[in-house]
């Protein structure tokens, strides 16, 4: 790869149009490295050049207060990208100057990518790009990235910047503020490694406003310059908003009204026209997702399946292969998806039937929901409760997601900021969300006891959650704790766009899941195999009967609950026909509480990596032994 | 469509300075005058430099008592 660019800038800017519009098809999505945190990546030839393009999450500030915000300034000072892009939105320059004021200050390469120039010039918004460019001393490209006006533009522009390497020189800012910073910078300077003396100046400025990630930088400083740090902070933002207050005021011929706010968002900010309205539009999305999942993306899939692939794969595996391992690891020994746990049979149907029409649907619901604007109207109103809980309001949407399949839902709190409301969504979906699945077989297996229990059933499952979220909340590192949230302009999504995003998705998931779901379904088979599930559901025996009072062969169902859920439900009554009630009701509560089905196991791997996974693992355990120990006893008391 | 219930002057020198900076990274920055497109309870809608920015019950008290001791 010759170089590297980076497309920089404010949360819905247009920033992926334009990384689509550059990179076409050839595009890529990683996590940053230790992180949960999507990087897009892809590559651009010009002038016989190959660039790779990286597409940073949306930040207002180098200032980071969240994970996302953090990986984005990490690409630029561990990255050094060759040429940074910061795009901004031409209808509301004058608070995108703040950022590119601080990005001058890295020493890198800059360009200003002035995006959404239509909705600017419809608005009646002029801005002199010229005068902009003397002022900044940097390339300022005029753009609407999303009718591919600038493309080529920028393209020179990259070019020019990769051929004089010329990075600006920070603007001055009062001369008493520049004075303390230098100040500042001289001590700094001798303590920074040599590969980041270029970001001294930047650096300065993040101890300077308090960043807890360098304020190891303000250690070695002598107490009297320790002591005006706070001030010096608070008056480099105050200098650096006037002097793109300044800067804006020189550049901008006329002015204009840009945005038209809809009645739904008058209506999120009263509690309960806020939580009705953002309810009923997300039932209606979610419901119609799932509708669409159910009618259309498993329909065919499954109709191929069953009517042409299991046929045709078991009928010549089976005619070819003799008895032993290899044809039980494949096909297994019997037809049926949960009886033969075969890599080609079970393994196949889970992730292309099960998983990834659902994946596919969802992904586009997302792709549409962020690109409208309306996912992030729906955090408003459900933020003040969800945080008592240690989530946040844009966790409603994976929560809800969460009812068709955790699987799905533990894969939609990636568009969550912080670990730690990524963390509480994904462990209340596992505690207290069972899946459609489950709750049809929960409808039909305890509900033939009387609704009185289904009900029961669920206001366990939201009292162990509530109770669970609100110690873990206390428990718990904080995270970003003041709402403060821009609310993006209503736009049609751009089909493309969404299209794109969720290709990239689904081939990430095929790549990096596909091979955790045939582990889990392999390690299934193998305990079979070898005979080991039952001496597994002998050794839990004494647990199941013991604490939770319930016949020694619910165990069983247990061991299937590792596998599917809904079917671990549904054998409950057939292994263990004699139970009351109560006992039933402890059995559905200990099924649903106890171990993440496999799907979502392998997902939480993925997405939260191993550490949080085993932790949800303990917290679930704990949960299991302690509400249905409590239930068993009370289905013991009344026996 | 709803009209801008009037404008408010930011206030906010005396914020935190983490909350300052990210108000101002936002555009809100003190001494502003900014419309407001919507209250209640849960905080307050405003409309500056052509964006929509909400703001939790929390900040906006926090602003607010500051633009009283301002007599705002």
């Amino acid at each position: 790869m010759d170089a590297e660019v980076i497309l920089f800038g404010h949360p819905n800017v247009g920033k992926s149009v334009l990384f689509n519009q550059l990179t076409g098809l050839t595009a890529i999505v990683s996590n940053y490295p230790g992180t949960t945190v999507e990087i897009y990546e892809g590559e651009v030839r010009v002038e016989g050049l190959h660039l790779r393009v990286l597409d940073a999450p949306g930040t207002y500030s180098l200032l980071a207060t969240n994970e996302a915000e953090d990986v984005a300034r990490r690409l630029l000072f561990e990255g050094r990208p060759d040429v940074v892009v910061h795009v901004a939105d031409a209808t509301s320059l004058r608070r995108h100057l703040y950022l590119t004021l601080e990005l001058m200050e890295l020493g890198l390469p800059l360009i200003l990518a002035l995006n959404q120039v239509d909705r600017a010039e419809k608005a009646g918004i002029k801005i002199d790009r010229e005068e902009l460019e003397r002022a900044l001393g940097i390339p300022v490209i005029p753009m609407a990235a999303v009718e591919g006006r600038g493309i080529g533009e920028l393209l020179e522009a990259i070019i020019d910047a990769l051929k004089n390497r010329r990075a600006p020189s920070p603007l001055k800012l009062s001369s008493e503020v520049e004075e303390r910073l230098a100040e500042f910078e001289g001590f700094l300077s001798d303590k920074l490694p040599p590969e980041m003396r270029k970001f001294t100046r930047a650096l300065a400025s993040l101890t300077a406003l308090g960043d807890e990630k360098f304020s190891y930088l303000a250690g070695g400083l002598p107490d009297e310059l320790r002591g005006r740090i706070e001030d010096l902070g608070r008056d480099l933002v105050l200098a650096r908003a006037e002097l793109a207050d300044a800067i804006y005021g020189k550049v901008v011929i006329s002015e204009g009204r840009a945005i038209k706010p809809g009645v739904i968002d008058r209506l999120l900010v009263r509690p309960v026209t806020g939580l009705i309205t953002a309810s009923l539009t997300l039932f209606a999305v979610i419901w119609s997702t799932l509708g669409v999942i159910h009618e259309v993306a498993h329909r065919l899939p499954r109709m191929l399946y069953y009517g042409f692939y299991e046929p045709i794969v078991r009928g010549s595996l089976d005619a070819v292969l003799p008895n032993g391992l290899l044809k039980y690891v494949l096909i297994g020994d019997a037809p049926g998806i949960y009886s033969s746990l075969g890599l080609l049979t079970t393994g196949v149907f889970f992730v292309f039937v099960m998983i990834l029409p659902c994946l596919f649907v969802l992904y586009l619901m997302l792709g549409i929901l962020e690109d409208s604007g309306l996912l992030p109207r729906l955090a408003v109103p459900f933020d003040c409760p969800l945080r008592r809980i240690g989530a946040c309001g844009e966790a409603m949407y994976p929560l809800v997601t969460g009812t068709g399949c955790s699987v799905v839902g533990v894969f939609a709190t990636r568009i969550l900021k912080t670990e730690k409301a990524r963390f509480m969504a994904s462990l209340i979906q596992w505690i207290g969300i069972p899946c459609m699945a489950e709750q049809v077989m929960i409808w039909l297996v305890l509900g033939r006891y009387g609704v009185a229990y289904v009900g029961s059933l669920y206001a366990i499952l939201l009292a162990t959650t509530i109770a669970i979220g609100l110690i873990l909340n206390v428990l718990l590192p904080r995270g970003e704790e003041l709402l403060i949230m821009e609310l993006p302009p209503w736009r049609r999504p751009q089909l493309r766009n969404v299209l794109k995003k969720t290709i990239i998705r689904v081939k990430e998931f095929l790549l990096r899941g596909t091979p955790l779901v045939l582990l889990g379904v392999l390690i299934v088979n193998l305990l079979y195999y070898t005979g080991l599930i039952g001496a597994l559901a002998e050794l839990m025996s004494p647990v199941v009967s013991g604490l939770f009072n319930l016949p020694s062969h619910v165990a069983a169902a247990l061991v299937i609950g590792v596998l599917r859920k809904d079917v671990a439900v549904g054998v409950l009554a057939a292994v263990a026909p004699g139970m009351t009630a109560l006992q039933m009701l402890t059995a559905v509560t200990v099924v649903t509480l106890y171990f993440p089905c496999i799907g979502s196991l392998v997902v939480s791997l993925k997405e939260l990596g191993l550490k949080r996974t085993i932790l949800m693992i303990i917290i679930m355990t704990v949960t299991t032994t302690v509400v249905g120990g409590l239930v068993g006893f009370l289905s013991r008391l009344v026996s | 469509m709803p009209r801008p219930k009037g404008s408010v002057r930011l206030a906010g020198a005396k914020l935190k300075l983490k909350l300052l900076s990210r108000l101002i990274s936002m555009g809100l920055v003190p001494g502003r005058e900014v419309s407001v497109i919507s209250k209640g309870s849960l905080g307050v809608l405003l409309e500056s430099d052509n964006s929509m920015i909400f703001v939790g019950r929390e900040v906006a008290r926090l602003l607010s008592r500051e633009a009283d001791a301002h007599g705002r």
